[in-house]
């Protein structure tokens, strides 16, 4: 039983070291992920008498580095140019031209501040112009129903474990009205060769479904965008033909120096146009339900016989109703509004405080903490603030609580899940109370990963 | 608002206000402009070290960077010695991006190491909150000094132009906002230059059509000097900005142009010691955009918001003193709104329910505009340990109220509600 248990309990431990390393050290050059990506999608209606009709779905890389755009259209003429437009300036943000029938897509890379800035208050439109001038044009609203993987990858996910210190950390957006695929990725794999989507479970090998390899060391990744969803032309997964199997029993999970790369001058560094590979494409709904079932990996091999990582797409997830916290922690909230607020909404969650990451708990201890806002109504005037806090670093372990509420009368129910120690507690709420906060739960911290 | 009550101690200022009657249009924009500070290390070359030891080492400078509200526009000051710059170049030490600069300009020959970026690349300036982006001022030689930007502190003001402010009122049918940004200057010492103080005016106008006392021939032709550039040969257009009061002129405490027939100008330059006064002790100063019959003015009185005061509108003043915060990461008691959505002003059928959520390190204040429903505003506020009290005051009603810190618990969870007039 023991033989059982240590191996999963080890590579838990080696994924809450990555997460929270990623997510909670102040080190110099780790990750902080004050966003997601971002997808956002607009519906094109014809103008000036045009019968056009079609959609405009886009992907704000989570480094912000570049938008990725796919469009489709029916009826009108062929589009000659796509634009970009921020309401209140006077010419577009950016323009590119476009040939045929679509679909569309093209990269904005530089991608301007003002675009990003303009998404949420609606003021970002995107326009398509033939010879005879505007065809159709659409306003882009944020995606609600998108659902966020933070995906590491590294060694000791592949089957069997490769001996490579380089490690790939990936933001999955998936979308399900329309069912689109982002893949958003940083790595530092030498020389990176193939980079592929695989089905199949954690610790297993499984059929490559998409390839992404086109997009690896290509400066124009909008280019090998393909229309068609279902590349499973590849049949034959190589997981298994990693030379060095024997490196497993490396009890030192310190594999995450690998994120300080961002050093200059390291020479074990992939080329700079390779290092963020992103992917923004429709799929089909088979493939997004395989997702859902935490069956599916991405995979990426570098130049050196051992430089295989891998990472499997599961865990702890971010959507409308879930926030994740500091990767260990799954926070959901749902409730039902009793006044006449409408249309009513599951919750929609949104990080509130990502660089309000600490909080003082006495004059020698402090704790990190981050806030998560769950709106339950369509206008988000009913709201539920949920704080969690990590106290480990004063030994007080992790606290979660309900922090605050925006409403008259409401029931709710918050959720705490520890993915970790598979833990999981409800706070309920039904009398309606304005303001409600309690030290709700206290959850150990993780166990020391060095041996 | 800051004022040092005991040594590590501070008294901070929070100035919040329900919405009342602001449109949604207004209140969903974009925070502010945002103010970062670098200190620059200057690059000694390695021939300079081993030269007479007598020569003193260079002094480090700042580069201070301002970031317009819509992100539209960055620009950039410098204040250096002992070297002549003539590129600035921005980098994000971000995971995934490259040490290649992400933005890049040359610094006009005349000038002081100054540039405008128009619409930045939104991966330098989302690095900046995390403290990611760095500056780095080139030569023909090489690298000269370098420096990664943090959070500036500085005294930020929202204003709202029209006509009807000038003294006296003008024709012009344009309305609009500006966000007045003044930074504090920093004296020089052995071993850093000093910094003057900087102001930064980013405003967005909206021309309108003439109305009927505009003698234009054409509805379709702007009565602004803002909107398109029907004539590229007209002078620029000044922005000053001034004391006194509503209704009344004062002096000059800042003069400024801005191209013609932009909708959105900006300025960033350095203030003048009368201006960072005002700005920083709210002393009342308005701003003018354009002159004669086509000027436009709003008026900045009272409340500022600083890295220690959030102000939004202009009611409610929760003041929290004491030591709010020794980590790393923040400095004591900054003041973060931590939410944009929730600053939104929310109309549910007859109701307006604005809330507004507001956090210094360690307060949580979260505000309701329930008025149309109780009537009265909801006051909720959560104070955990370092921070020994606060005091909320109602400025329309000079209603105040209390809360301690628990020193058994560190924590304080209270609400309450203020009549709403």
């Amino acid at each position: 039983m023991t033989e059982c248990r240590i191996p999963y309990f080890r590579r838990a431990a080696i994924f809450a070291t990555l997460t929270l390393s990623l997510t909670l050290s102040d080190a110099e050059a780790t990750i902080k992920q004050p966003n997601f990506s971002i997808p956002a999608g607009a519906t094109w209606t014809g103008v000036n008498g045009s019968e056009a009709t079609g959609r405009c779905m886009l992907l704000f890389t989570y480094l912000r580095t570049k938008a990725l755009v796919h469009c489709t259209i029916e009826g009108g003429a062929p589009l000659t140019s796509i634009q970009l437009w921020v309401d209140g300036f006077d010419v577009p943000v950016f323009a590119t031209p476009v040939f045929g029938r679509g679909p569309y897509t093209f990269t904005i890379e530089p991608l301007p501040t003002v675009a990003v800035r303009a998404l949420p208050t609606g003021a970002l439109r995107i326009d398509g112009h033939t010879v005879a001038g505007l065809e159709t044009s659409g306003t882009f609203q944020r995606a609600t129903d998108a659902v966020f993987f933070s995906v590491f990858m590294y060694a000791s996910q592949v089957v069997p474990p490769s001996s490579t210190s380089a490690i790939g950390i990936c933001i999955v957006t998936v979308l399900g009205v329309p069912s689109f695929l982002g893949v958003d990725c940083v790595h530092n794999v030498p020389n990176p060769q193939s980079f592929t989507f695989h089905n199949g479970p954690a610790f297993e090998t499984g059929e490559v479904l998409l390839d992404f390899s086109a997009v690896l060391g290509d400066p124009n990744p909008d280019d090998t965008d393909d229309p068609s969803p279902d590349d499973t032309d590849d049949p034959s997964p190589d997981d298994t033909d990693d030379p060095n199997p024997d490196d497993t029993d490396d009890p030192n999970p310190d594999d995450t120096g690998g994120i300080y790369l961002a050093n200059p001058g390291d020479s074990n560094v992939a080329d700079a146009g390779n290092r963020n590979p992103t992917i923004w494409r429709p799929i089909d709904n088979e493939l997004r339900v395989t997702m859902a079932a935490e069956h599916t990996y991405l995979r990426m091999v570098g130049g050196g016989e051992s430089d295989i990582i891998r990472g499997q797409i599961n865990g702890c997830r971010t959507s409308d109703s879930s926030a994740c916290a500091f990767g260990r922690f799954m926070v959901q909230a749902s409730g039902e509004p009793t006044d006449q607020s409408a249309p009513r909404l599951p919750a929609t969650a949104e990080i509130l405080a990502s660089s309000f990451d600490s909080v003082i708990v006495d004059e020698r201890q402090f704790a990190k903490t981050a806030t998560f806002l769950f709106s339950l109504t369509a206008d988000r005037d009913q709201s539920l603030l949920v704080e969690i806090t990590d106290g480990c670093s004063s030994g007080r372990g992790f606290i979660l609580n309900v922090s605050g509420t925006d409403f008259e009368s409401y029931q709710y129910f918050a959720t705490f899940t520890d993915l970790f120690f598979g833990y999981q507690d409800v706070i309920a709420i039904g009398s309606g109370l304005r303001f409600e906060r309690r030290q709700a739960f206290y959850f150990a911290c993780p166990p020391p990963t060095q041996q | 608002m800051l004022t040092i009550t005991r040594p590590g101690a501070v008294m901070l200022g929070l100035t919040l206000a329900a919405a009342s009657g602001a449109s949604a249009q207004v209140a969903s924009l974009p925070l502010a402009p945002s103010v970062w500070v670098a200190t620059m290390e200057p690059i000694v070359p390695p021939s300079e070290e081993t030269e007479d030891a007598v020569v003193p080492p260079p002094r480090s400078g700042t580069c201070t960077l301002f970031v317009t509200r819509s992100g539209h526009r960055a620009a950039v000051q410098c204040a250096v010695e002992g070297v002549t710059p003539t590129t600035v170049s921005l980098f994000a030490a971000r995971f995934g991006l490259s040490s290649q600069p992400l933005v890049s300009a040359a610094i006009p020959r005349e000038s002081a190491p100054a540039v405008t970026f128009d619409m930045p690349p939104a991966s330098i300036i989302d690095a900046l909150p995390a403290n990611e982006a760095r500056i780095e001022l080139h030569d023909d030689s090489g690298l000269l000094a370098r420096g990664i930007f943090s959070t500036g502190n500085a005294t930020w003001t929202r204003i709202t132009l029209d006509g009807t402010q000038v003294v006296p009122p003008s024709r012009s049918g344009i309305t609009g906002d500006c966000d007045v940004v003044v930074t504090e200057s920093t004296a020089g010492t052995f071993t850093v230059v000093e910094t003057p103080a900087r102001v930064g005016v980013d405003c967005a106008l909206t021309a309108e059509t003439a109305d009927s006392t505009n003698e234009s021939e054409s509805d379709d032709t702007p009565d602004s000097p803002f909107a398109l550039p029907v004539d590229d040969s007209r002078p620029p257009v000044a922005v000053t900005i001034n004391a006194g009061a509503a209704g009344q002129t004062g002096s000059t405490l800042g003069a400024f142009t801005v191209p013609v027939g932009d909708s959105r100008p900006t300025v960033w330059t350095t203030a003048t010691s009368s201006l960072a006064q005002a700005a920083r002790t709210g002393a009342p100063y308005y701003v003018q955009v354009g002159t004669g019959i086509d000027a436009i003015r709003g008026q900045a009185d009272g409340c500022r918001r600083d890295n220690y005061t959030l102000c939004l509108l202009d009611r409610f003043e929760v003041t929290a003193e004491g030591e709010l915060g020794t980590d790393e990461t923040r400095g004591n008691g900054e003041a973060e709104q931590i939410s944009t959505r929730l600053g939104l002003l929310r109309m549910r059928g007859i109701d307006t329910s604005g809330v507004q959520i507001n956090t210094l390190s360690g307060v949580t204040v979260y505000i309701k505009n329930s008025c149309k429903a109780l009537p009265a505003f909801t006051l909720q506020l959560t104070l955990n340990g370092g921070t020994t009290s606060v005091y909320v005051r109602d400025t329309e009603t000079a209603i105040g109220r209390t809360f301690l810190l628990d020193s058994v618990t560190g924590t304080v969870i209270d609400q309450t509600t203020f009549p709403c007039s």
